[in-house]
């Protein structure tokens, strides 16, 4: 089976899913498939740092979370009929998801570039532990901060008002994150063959070696970097309006992690592991979590042996099998 | 009028208190094929990444067109038409043999910040003449990481040679080559001349004393000598402190 047969495939089956759902009687798979669609997206852009860039970010879910406070505060500030106290000029928020997913990217994106510029001139396990060390930042900032919750967070009355969709129908809610998640896949996927993705591309395999063919790396990386945190920022968007709500927790190390480990099970040397890794983490995790609660240390083994014997993870493994 | 394209004026670099480079002092003149010889140690590889901005001096300054590129980046540099190759190749392994040529041609044409059009669909044709220029057109479509050890220097050569440099500084390209490998080079070295300045660095005596137009000795990060390569090769000092008494006669 070739990659479009493939691709058309599984558009195929995720536009069937509500009404898979629904056949077997079960309409929370949707929601389920929701979460994935959204984790897909935020793992797709990790996945786009790490297997395409060459960056390993430990702090993905930093700008995940701002999406996502994104969203509480200019719901909170609307709901109120308050202005946002750091803004220049007054406004009172938002309600419209036209407004207020396009401000989740563009401020995860603008953190991301500032993170980015502070970060990218160190490499491997600096780099890591950079990125770590501005999540955690951010999360203690937000716990600070009891305008916002602190360390409770924000609970959201509203969902984002989108409009032809009705945020509060799992069917509507489902579509949106669908279609917005096949979108983020196919920019991605434009980008990553594109001039400037080969660039990145290039820099991941030889960096002095691009440098001396006359690239300014640094300002290519920052902007892949600052990329993949708009569109984490926007995912996490979508997932403060599923839990109606936002807070630290959102942000912590161990969330980043966790989008490590799906990309880990999913593989980082297609696009579309990301996606598979979240599917199969959710599953797995909605599945064990039936058994016992201490699912996690049975994924902890799962993951052992894909690394160990899935090299590529579950898209390395598929392809594997088919050549 | 003045013909030097390149010229170093008191280079220094130490690593860890080591002087790798020591007050180094050069001048390349237009067109020449500039010989650097010295032994293992003597900071050859740090004189070729202090030249393409790769490493910054301690002191001392770097002249291109007799402007002081002492403070320009690497990147930058290349701009200038200063490109240079590694002593172990660098090229991009998970690429096919067109596509590092493509990468290279893209720069050359600076229009790296576009993110729609597929980069691979552009300067296929240039960059297959390149390749069939060093013989690697059969390779074209092979993984840059399946190419053995001598046709990956070829390839370094096509990549960087697709930037039309107009300086090439060459650190010791013919190592680790069989015989035909390092002939064929040393002909493209030798069609090579007079359009692109070289600093060829190279521990084969013969090919280094074939092709430089002039040869400077590089001893402990020190330049002990510099000259035409009969003057080398009947300089005392040189013979003393590098040749060991061989016989060089050009
Ligand atoms: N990055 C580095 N860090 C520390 N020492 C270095 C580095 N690069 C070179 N040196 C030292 O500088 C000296 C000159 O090295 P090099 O320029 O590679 O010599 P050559 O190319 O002539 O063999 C050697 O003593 C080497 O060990
Ligand atoms: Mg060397």
């Amino acid at each position: 089976m070739n990659k479009l047969a493939l691709a058309s495939l599984m558009i195929l089956l995720g536009l069937a899913v509500p009404h898979l759902a629904e056949a077997v009687g079960d309409p929370f798979l949707t929601t389920m498939a929701t979460r994935m669609a959204i984790m897909g997206m935020a793992v797709a852009s990790l996945g786009f740092l790490v297997g395409f860039a060459g960056l390993v970010s430990f702090g993905h879910a930093a700008f995940f979370g701002i999406g996502a406070y994104v969203v509480a505060i200019l719901f909170k500030h609307h709901s109120e009929a308050s202005p946002i106290p750091f803004l220049p000029f007054a406004w009172e928020g938002s309600l419209s998801g036209m407004v207020q997913l396009p401000l989740a990217f563009i401020a995860s994106f603008l953190f991301a570039l500032l993170v980015g510029a502070l970060s990218l001139r160190t490499r491997g396990v600096f780099f890591i532990m950079i990125t770590l060390a501005f999540a955690q930042m951010l999360y203690h900032f937000m716990i600070s901060l009891p305008d916002y919750g602190g360390e409770d967070g924000l609970s959201i009355w509203e969902r984002s008002q989108v409009p032809g969709l009705d945020l509060y129908n799992d069917y509507d809610f489902y579509y949106l994150c669908f279609g917005l998640l096949v979108g983020v896949l196919l920019l991605l996927r434009m980008i990553i063959h594109s001039s400037f993705g080969v660039i990145i591309r290039a820099a991941s395999q030889d960096e002095a070696r691009l440098a001396t063919l006359g690239v300014p790396v640094f300002r290519y990386r920052l902007l892949a970097f600052a990329l993949a945190g708009g569109i984490a920022g926007l995912s996490g968007a979508l997932a403060a309006n599923l839990y109606e709500f936002s807070g630290p927790g959102l942000m912590h190390w161990s969330r980043s992690g966790e989008m490590l480990v799906m990309l880990i099970l999913g593989g980082m040397g297609s696009l579309f592991g990301g996606v598979a890794g979240a599917i199969m983490f959710i599953g797995l995790e909605e599945i064990l979590a039936g058994w016992t609660e201490h699912w996690a240390l049975i994924l902890g083994p799962i993951l052992i042996m894909v690394v160990l014997f899935a090299h590529g993870g579950l898209m390395g493994f598929f392809s594997r099998g088919r050549s | 009028m003045s013909s030097k394209l390149l010229e170093v004026k008191g280079l220094s670099k130490a690593f860890l208190g080591i002087k790798a480079n020591d007050d180094v002092q050069l001048s390349i003149h237009a067109g020449e094929v500039h010989g650097l010889i010295g032994p293992n140690g003597a900071g050859k590889t740090t004189a070729i990444s202090l030249l393409s901005g790769e490493l910054r001096p301690d002191s001392g300054q770097v002249f291109m067109d007799g402007k002081d590129i002492t403070n320009l980046s690497a990147w930058r540099r290349i701009h200038m038409g200063l490109a240079r190759s590694y002593q172990i190749s660098r090229i991009f392994p998970d690429m096919t043999l067109l596509q590092n040529v493509q990468v290279s041609l893209q720069i050359a044409h600076g229009h790296s910040f576009r993110f729609v059009a597929p980069a691979f669909g552009s300067h296929g044709d240039e960059a297959l003449a390149m390749l069939a220029k060093l013989g690697l057109e059969d390779r074209a479509h092979d993984l840059a990481s399946s190419l053995a050890h001598g046709l990956r220097r070829e390839l370094e050569l096509a990549v960087i040679l697709a930037r039309k440099p107009r300086m090439l500084l060459l650190d010791e390209p013919m190592a680790g080559m069989g015989k035909t490998e390092s002939i064929r080079i040393t002909q493209l070295l030798e069609q090579l001349r007079g359009q692109v300045t070289m600093l060829l660095v190279e521990h084969d005596m013969d090919v280094v004393f074939q092709l430089a137009d002039r040869i400077s000795v590089l001893v402990q990060g020190h330049v002990v000598a510099t000259g035409t390569p009969e003057d080398i090769a009947k300089n005392p000092q040189v013979r003393a402190a590098y040749l060991g008494g061989e016989d060089h006669d050009g």
